[in-house]
């Protein structure tokens, strides 16, 4: 058996980050505390972190308070069917910019990437009449089709899919691939980490937007979780314990999205298959 | 052939006059807009139905938007040609909103006497409040002048009692020496733990009651121009400078960052209204020790202050009628009832304002004669255009001075000046 | 054109069509409006008048937007290099074969799926002067306790740091799926060869890591000289407006204050700036980004 090395600058190292891992985990324990506790033990100094008595109030009155049942169904709705199809449209968009020929791409790239650097608030009152003109306003049509392309998205795979070896492509292209066959079974299989790093990523932007939904739809049929839950705060004061109980919840389904895809960028295919 | 196809169209066409029969005269419908937290919509929304049943042929389609990005949602539906009808407004946006033209003069329905609203039967400084440079554009929806809140246990451990007595005539200044017994170290560990009063803010009308009652004033009587740099403003303001700085018995900001001191036992008096009751009954210790006692007065008056919300006929409706019945029901027929039970407004018709039709709303802590008292002290508040830019520069000039990065005299100067430039034209 | 090559063209757009749909149905007439809007006076509530460059004059003597700009400034170049630097070193940590890693990696995402309202809270409880962690920990080395978020100098710093924590768990997913496209050869090669554990991370982690780090420098980049949310629940732009950005700025003055035409110019500002930065990275990656690992 092969004697290891006993080197402490790697414990010490493990060390600080087995620290950082709990640091990280404190809004998070507080978020789940919060929802359990009675208004006035929120704000005790020092901050309680088990609460006494702990309660189940909070999401009592969060589902009484508003339809959040409701605002759940269209969160994962909007944020499913978004998320598939904008991996789908960044696919095919970040393959033309990475491994297809074809004057002025470049320079088309440049121009796209140009397009996320309007901020949103001066884009807003006109896109806010685009989505009149169509008749889309306070449907799930507003809320699921203008996110489906995304710069960003593209702009993540297209990295990731130059990072594959040429010989690879061009193996395929001799043996008499069509690009279709190329992408589907070359590029994306190859690029199964970056995927899954968009795919939590484009879940993640879609279940937390809050000022798109707020501004193009008005009912509470169509309404999803971030603008109930900015509900339950106006000027003076805020229910944290309700909007904790209404965050913990909203985190399930973020929670179990991360934990599916993650395992996608941890075993990925190994790309050693060239000799030197 | 034919016959059956003639005969499906009879069926038809009956089917559909029955129908439009059905809806009585056109079903008219009414987009209602405003800021509601969770907890309003409910008593909103039955209110806004039992309306609906009351007039089966006006549909309301609500909309209730967070406080924070209301404003932003009604400009984009202004500038988009989507107004709705009827809004929620808070008093101080009546200026921007009339001078540009959003809201409908009430002035004509007022004389044909429509509706069951009457500006003459509300207490005079609410017809004097709401009349924007000659004209009435809204009416209340809510109201409530400022009190104080307080713990009874924070006094009585320093051995003082809260009587009623101790705040009769109680001064601003009169507040420190009161406030110097109540803020104290209570586990000896050199840092102040409990304070003795805050909850008074930076924004213009926050600060209104203090300034005249030290014979200040904010603006002059047509909100036309800002009159802020003069001795008695800056005695008021350096009143509650000194109280943060000098007597330490208001916390600093960073003492109060993030926390509420009165809701966790660390503050004995707080400046407030109505319209946080509900907030204020979740606290543990509400029904056992709070209470509630006049707002202190100054040398030269005890004026109060409030800030109230309101509702108003958007200009482009199409059916100022009904939007008229709907703000009538809400505000002053049974959606006014419904809305009361909520515990957080207080009367404002003259009918309404005494005791025996106030006692009924108290929670255990409140007190039917401390709000009579604060609303008897209301003559009106300050409404400058532009308000958002007003808004920003006092807090900003308040924030400054209280972290004295400039003085009283100077920094009053300055803002009297920016606050004129922000008005200029308006 | 030859066959193949008019073959190529078509086959590029053709993947590209559906972006090009999207971007002319929802994109492209947004921006040109917004550069119109900047070219007038514009309450939201009248419509818009014409006003030619006036709105770019009175910007350019504007001291608020210089103040903004120079925050929004000191934010990204804080923010951005810290981010990239500790999420690599990160991502290194976490991509170990080690029992239990999974967990560990989760818990460093925690804070980028933790709402705001909870960070914030979380981070003025830490910043708090009297009661604060971090004075707390400060005092056991002899330092004297700060004003973090009260005082105006050091009120960016913090939220820099709050903001850079928050984001280190998304920067490392990316970085460990970059990673991932590292062949293990490399690796093994190096440590034949007797290379250090240091010297393995300089001379072959950092160069072929390197499409992963422009893309995160880029996006970085551009999404932070955008920021908003961070330093709204931490300070509201306090104290005394020591952290005011950029786009505070020109969202007041389209939401707030009526002037959405000068909102759109100060947007047309910024994206130049951001664009010139952005072509500078473009131009000068082909020194150092590698493909094709």
């Amino acid at each position: 058996m092969a004697h290891r090395k006993f080197n402490p600058g790697i414990v010490l190292a493990y060390i600080v980050l087995s620290i950082g891992a709990f640091s990280m985990a404190i809004p998070f324990i507080w978020m789940l505390s919060t929802a359990f506790k009675t208004p006035s033990q929120v704000f005790v100094i020092p901050p309680k972190w088990i609460p006494s008595p702990i309660i189940t109030d909070n999401f009592k009155k969060l589902f009484s308070l508003m339809p959040f049942g409701r605002y759940y169904f269209n969160s994962i709705f909007v944020s499913v069917t978004g998320t598939f199809g904008r991996l789908l449209l960044a696919i095919l968009t970040a393959y033309a910019f990475s491994w297809l020929e074809f004057p002025g791409r470049d320079k088309i790239f440049i121009l796209y990437l140009a397009t996320m650097m309007i901020p949103f608030h001066v884009r807003l009152v006109p896109m806010f009449l685009i989505m009149r003109a169509l008749r889309w306003l306070d449907t799930y049509y507003v809320l699921i089709i203008p996110g489906l392309f995304s710069v960003y998205a593209a702009f993540l795979l297209r990295q990731f899919f130059l990072g594959i070896h040429r010989d690879l492509i061009d193996a395929a292209t001799i043996d008499g691939c069509n690009s279709w066959t190329i992408l589907w079974r070359i590029v994306v299989p190859l690029s199964t980490p970056a995927i899954g790093a968009l795919g939590i990523f484009t879940f993640l932007d879609e279940w937390n937007s809050f000022m798109w939904p707020l501004i193009m739809t008005s009912s509470n049929k169509m309404r999803v979780i971030p603008v109930g839950l900015a509900f339950l705060q106006d000027q003076y004061y805020t229910d944290y314990t309700i909007l904790m109980a209404g965050a913990v919840l909203a985190l399930v389904p973020v929670i179990i999205v991360f934990l599916a895809f993650q395992r996608y960028f941890v075993r990925g295919i190994v790309l050693s298959g060239l000799k030197e | 052939m034919k016959r059956v196809f003639s005969g499906v169209l009879l069926v038809l066409f009956i089917m559909v006059s029955i129908g439009s029969i059905g809806y009585g005269a056109e079903k008219i419908t009414l987009k209602f807009f405003h800021y509601l937290r969770a907890q309003e919509q409910q008593v909103m929304i039955s209110a806004l139905e039992s309306f609906m049943k009351k007039y089966p042929n006006i549909e309301i389609k609500y909309e209730f938007v967070p406080e924070s990005d209301y404003i932003t949602k009604i400009l984009t539906l202004l500038a988009a040609g989507e107004a709705p009808d009827v809004i929620g407004l808070k008093d101080l946006m009546i200026p921007d909103f009339a001078l540009q033209g959003v809201l409908t003069d009430l002035d004509p329905i007022f004389k044909a006497k429509k509706g069951s609203i009457n500006p003459m039967q509300w207490i005079s400084p609410m017809r004097k409040h709401l009349t924007y440079r000659g004209k009435i554009y809204t009416v209340p929806e809510q109201f409530s002048p400022q009190v104080l809140y307080g713990n009874k246990k924070l006094f009585k451990d320093t051995g003082i009692e809260p009587t009623p007595q101790i705040f009769e005539n109680l001064t601003w200044e009169g507040l420190i020496p009161l406030g110097q017994k109540l803020t104290r170290d209570t586990n000896g560990d050199g840092k102040i733990d409990v304070f003795a009063f805050g909850g008074v803010g930076g924004r213009y009308d926050d600060r209104s009651a203090i300034i005249w009652n030290y014979g200040g004033q904010l603006m002059d009587p047509n909100f036309t121009r800002w009159t802020l740099d003069t001795p008695q403003v800056a005695k008021a303001y350096q009143v509650l400078l000194d109280m943060i700085h000098k007597y330490h018995i208001i916390p600093t900001p960073e003492e109060s960052a993030g926390v509420d001191l009165f809701s966790i036992e660390k503050m004995a008096l707080v400046y407030s209204n109505r319209y946080n009751g509900p907030y204020y009954a979740t606290f543990s210790w509400a029904n056992e020790r709070m209470f509630i006692a006049k707002a202190p007065k100054g040398p030269v008056n005890d004026r109060n202050r409030t800030s109230c919300r309101v509702m108003g006929i958007v200009s482009t409706t199409k059916h100022p009628e009904e939007a008229w019945k709907l703000i009538c029901y809400l505000t002053n027929e049974e959606g006014f009832q419904l809305q009361a039970k909520s515990g957080r407004t207080l009367p404002w018709r003259a009918d309404q304002v005494n005791k025996k039709f106030l006692e009924p709303w108290m929670l255990p802590f409140e007190n039917a004669d401390v709000y009579l008292n604060a609303i008897s002290r209301w003559h009106g508040g300050v409404l400058p255009p532009n308000s958002d830019v007003c808004r920003k520069l006092t807090i900003d000039a308040w924030d400054a001075m209280v972290l004295k990065k400039i003085g009283v005299k100077e920094g009053l100067k300055k803002l009297n000046d920016d606050l004129n430039k922000a008005i200029k034209g308006w | 054109m030859g066959r193949k090559r008019w073959k190529k063209w078509v086959t590029g757009y053709m993947y590209l069509l559906p972006s090009i749909i999207f971007l002319c149905a929802f994109t492209v007439f947004p921006v040109f409006a917004s550069f119109y809007i900047s070219l007038t006076q514009w309450t939201l509530i009248k419509p818009p008048e014409f006003i030619g460059l006036e709105n770019y004059k009175n910007l350019f003597d504007d001291p608020t937007f210089y103040r903004t700009l120079w925050h929004t400034a000191y934010y990204t170049f804080g923010s951005v290099p810290l981010s990239i630097i500790l999420s690599l070193l990160l991502a290194v940590a976490m991509n170990q074969k080690i029992k239990g890693i999974t967990i560990f990696r989760s818990m460093y995402f925690l804070p980028v799926i933790s709402t705001w309202v909870a960070v914030a809270i979380i981070w003025r409880w830490i910043y708090n002067p009297q009661f604060g962690l971090l004075n707390a920990f400060l005092k056991i080395f002899g330092i004297p306790p700060q004003n973090w978020l009260g005082e105006p100098k050091l009120a960016m710093p913090s939220v820099i740091i709050t903001s850079v924590w928050k984001g280190l768990g998304y920067n490392m997913i990316l970085f460990l799926a970059g990673l991932q496209n590292i062949s293990e050869n490399y690796y093994e090669a190096a440590k034949i060869d007797g290379a250090s554990k240091w010297a393995q991370f300089r001379y072959i982690t950092i160069p072929l890591i390197s499409p992963t780090t422009f893309f995160v420098l880029i996006t970085s980049i551009i999404s932070s000289f955008q920021v908003f949310g961070p330093i709204y629940t931490m300070t509201n732009g306090g104290p005394v407006g020591s952290t005011e950005v950029l786009i505070f700025y020109l969202f007041q003055n389209g939401f707030r204050w009526y002037k959405m035409g000068y909102a759109s110019s100060i947007a047309w500002v910024l994206f130049l700036i951001i664009f010139i930065f952005t072509l500078i990275q473009y131009f000068s990656s082909k020194r150092w980004v590698h493909y094709g690992a």
